[in-house]
């Protein structure tokens, strides 16, 4: 199978000459797996493996958006999603409930207030026939109670919302966190760490939005456009529904004005990402803009990005203080029905309408149109959170393909003895990294790992690490297969030194301790001894107690990889790793970790890749990776002798040396 | 004289003189004869634009199967018409990417969107995650929506799309 641009090919080969089968899309790429890897059995004569056909949705038959969790966001019914999700709010119900009280009372509070304002004052209290006639000081103070309960109200309200909003925010953020970490390492290299920290944060506060401000106002905007309804009715149905003629109207406008809002938004949005993006670019590389004297062609660039974001501001300032004030007339264009019609009504006598019911009237039909805003407005918002809703069951329901045996094998300390039987891996179906890798190394063995970039080397070590599980074949340890072993033991008896090394932000003591908690202040600097790392932490002001990582010292790549070869001896491991490990020191550091790794060494088994053929000189075995497969496995000695890619490779480093006038021992 | 770039790096061109291009079985194959004037069967060759999005015909490196290049060809015209035929439609093959003439419907759910279009291939449905970041946007109008699955669509001028189209992509753009 060959993968194109946006479409694959399949071919066969027939006596040895290969031929085109078909074309077909990325979306048929499985299926074609599928039928290649079933033909492969059957003509070597072995048993074919089910593949389950679980890639369509049962209910309307399009392909899953995410086969590994059966999701289909068009089958996905969004109640269920409201109803999942308040399961991480039952723990707050109480307060929940606290709320959604708080708010029934304010929006009941808002109904009754222009009642008692407008058409209670008027027909109750100013005139003659009112049954409270003349008592202004008894409503007044009625007026005045109902303002402070509605205070009193509004401020129970913010102080449970504030206290409960952190608290559900950091829980939203922990049960994300906890939901990727979970996850094997493929699902991070197939996401960006962008996109990932933008969810752990943003979506959180979208998810808190919806159920904290969102729902109970949606709920109560309901309540309130419903009940407004019923009283105005109940004042004056033929008033309602001439004060209501303008609603629809109203609604459907004031949805595609804010479809356009929305639009402009969203354009100003991407323009200021761009601006900032460019900002960010051009302040992080203005060593690059100086050197080569681009300082007018970025000013340019920048002016052009920040004149395009003005004009986007200024497009969505105008449409604001234009568009809806326009709408704005239109309701009072009902208003002013209400008025001339009610007028008539009083004036003529007809309907019992009197003066103080109209007033109300005009104050209700304000309360009408609110909720119309409400609900528009946060349509956008509410969309929004249902996609972090999903995006976060998405995580959670993800299974990671590297899963712990059920019943795993415990062994505290391993022997060390490692093989590889047949070992067939891709990291992407049907591109093979990795094709029949057999060895063995004995309980304290050392072996190096020689090929050429992109050969399939670390591929090795992350295999034995399971950070990926094997497709083909078996890896033992000590006999055992790494899949039977318990997490725990496996990591706890492997440890990997890598070229990209990883520095959290704490101290250096925080970093080399960071596998290996327990370790005294002692062990530490042995193991930074050890590592070649003691000699220039002392040399930093704060030496060990020195704070690295994001935003504090910045280290050397040969230092950082020091610091990460002290917090890989600390933890003593069986297995050690060694990854291009000292591939940023120089020659002398390097020379110098290498003697006392080497020493090291005797107890443990290592497995060294690496580069710098001189790196792999106390190796008892060298193996060589060249196109998937394994070509070469013997000592120095014996590839040497054999004149072939090892010979011609450390020929070639032979004559770099000799040629920097460095001669190799 | 004084060094320069040139003197130390040289890109191969393929021309009609150095380079003859054969069918082998459904596949294409090439000759080359290097400056000396030796020539060789190179086998199976794989095309590739250096600058996909902007030059369809010109600046394309011929490679073998592991990606180590032989040579660029400026131009596929300057070839026989025989070669640059061969050399089209293995191009046309490789690059396939459905043009969108119109958008049927264009739905949003839950961070995924779901695309029903009309191409010059037909008809075809999918879905796209992160709609925003799945589109490679190109100069001023054109852009390529990426699947779910990896495939690629082209709307070659969003401004040229039927009205009902742009409405449903207004967004995304």
């Amino acid at each position: 199978m060959e993968e194109l641009i946006s479409c694959c090919r399949a071919f066969a080969r027939i006596d040895g000459r290969d031929v085109l089968l078909s074309y077909f899309s990325f979306s048929a790429k499985n299926d074609v797996y599928k039928v290649a890897h079933t033909f492969e059995k059957l003509k070597n004569g072995e048993e074919c493996r089910d593949f389950p056909d679980e890639a369509y949705c049962p209910k309307c038959g399009r392909r899953y958006a995410d086969a590994s969790r059966k999701f289909c966001p068009n089958c996905m019914d969004r109640g269920k999603i409201i109803v999942r999700m308040s399961g991480f709010f039952l723990k707050y119900k109480f307060k929940m409930l606290i709320i959604l009280a708080m708010l029934v009372l304010m929006s009941a509070l808002a109904a009754i207030t222009p009642y008692i304002t407008s058409g209670f004052y008027f027909d109750e209290v100013l005139s003659k026939e009112g049954s409270f006639y003349g008592m202004i000081t008894f409503v007044l103070a009625i007026i005045i109670s109902l303002r402070v309960f509605r205070l009193l109200v509004n401020l129970i309200n913010d102080i449970v919302s504030t206290r409960i909003s952190a608290q559900i925010v950091n829980d939203i953020k922990k049960t994300i966190f906890k939901a990727i970490e979970r996850l094997s390492v493929s699902f991070f290299t197939s996401r960006s760490t962008g996109g990932l920290m933008n969810q752990v944060n943003n979506d959180s506060n979208r998810i808190y939005w919806f159920f904290v401000d969102g729902l109970p106002v949606i709920i109560i905007n309901a309540v309130q456009f419903i009940t407004v309804f019923i009283i105005m009715m109940c004042i004056n149905p033929l008033l309602t529904l001439l004060s209501l003629l303008m609603v629809p109207v109203v609604a459907i406008l004031i949805g595609k004005l804010f479809r356009h809002s929305q639009k402009l938004h969203f354009r100003r949005y991407s323009k200021e990402r761009s601006m900032n993006g460019l900002l960010s670019d051009l302040l992080t590389g203005i060593r690059v803009v100086k050197t080569f004297s681009r300082e007018k062609n970025e000013s340019a660039r920048f002016d052009r990005a920040s004149t395009s974001l003005a004009r986007e501001s200024k497009r969505v300032s105008t449409f604001g203080s234009t568009a809806f004030p326009m709408v704005n007339q239109l309701v009072y264009i009902g208003v002013v029905v209400v008025w001339g019609f009610g007028g008539f009504m009083i004036i003529d006598g007809s309907f019992g309408l009197t003066y103080g019911m109209l007033l109300t009237f005009i104050a209700y039909i304000g309360m009408i149109y609110d909720p119309l805003y409400t609900f528009v407005n946060m349509m956008q918002s509410a969309s929004e959170s249902f996609s972090a809703m999903s995006r976060l069951f998405e995580i959670m329901d993800a299974m990671p393909e590297v899963k712990e045996s059920e019943n795993p094998v415990h062994k505290a300390e391993f022997e060390g003895r490692v093989t590889f039987r047949d070992v067939k891996f891709s990291y992407v179906k049907n591109r093979r990294i990795l094709d029949g890798i057999s060895f063995d190394i004995e309980p304290g063995g050392a072996i190096g790992i020689v090929g050429h970039t992109g050969a399939g080397k670390s591929t090795i070590a992350n295999l034995l690490m399971r950070l990926y599980d094997v497709e083909e074949g078996e890896i033992l340890i000590d006999g055992v297969n790494i899949k039977d072993y318990a997490f725990e033991d496996l990591h706890r008896n492997i440890a990997i030194v890598s070229q990209e090394t990883y520095l959290f932000c704490g101290t250096i003591m925080e970093n080399i301790k960071y596998a290996c908690p327990d370790a005294t202040k002692e062990q530490v600097m042995q193991a930074a001894k050890a590592a070649g790392a003691h000699d220039f932490i002392i040399k930093l002001p704060d030496a060990y107690e020195t704070k690295v990582g994001f935003g504090y010292k910045d280290l050397s790549g040969g230092e950082r990889q020091r610091l990460s070869i002290a917090r890989a001896l600390l933890r003593d491991p069986k297995i050690l790793i060694l990854d291009e490990a000292t591939a940023a020191m120089d020659t002398q550091t390097e020379r110098m970790i290498q003697d006392t790794l080497d020493s090291l060494a005797k107890s443990r088994t290592t497995i060294t890749i690496a580069h710098r053929l001189s790196t792999l000189r106390s190796a008892d075995y060298l193996i060589v990776i060249k196109d998937k497969k394994m070509p070469e496995f013997g000592t120095h000695t014996e590839l040497i002798k054999k004149k072939g890619i090892y010979y011609t490779l450390y020929m070639l480093q032979l004559e770099a040396l000799k040629n920097a006038g460095i001669a190799e021992n | 004289m004084a060094v320069t770039i040139n003197n130390v790096v040289k890109i191969i061109y393929l021309t009609k003189e150095n380079a003859a291009f054969y069918k082998s079985g459904d596949f294409i194959g090439m000759r080359y004869t290097d400056e000396e004037g030796n020539e060789s069967d190179c086998g199976r060759v794989y095309f590739h634009r250096l600058f996909p999005y902007t030059e369809l015909w010109t600046n394309i490196s011929v490679m073998d199967k592991d990606s180590q290049e032989f040579g660029i060809i400026a131009n596929i015209d300057d070839f026989e018409k025989e070669d640059s035929e061969l050399i089209r439609k293995e191009l046309l093959a490789k690059y396939f990417v459905p043009k969108i003439k119109s958008i049927l419907t264009l739905k949003e759910k839950l961070g995924y969107s779901s695309w029903t279009v009309d191409t010059d291939a037909g008809v075809v449905t999918f879905t796209v995650r992160d709609t925003f970041r799945s589109m490679i946007r190109i100069g001023e109008s054109r852009i390529y929506v990426i699947d779910n699955d990896g495939n690629r669509y082209e709307i070659e001028n969003y401004n040229k799309l039927d009205k009902k189209s742009y409405k449903k992509i207004e967004l995304y753009i």
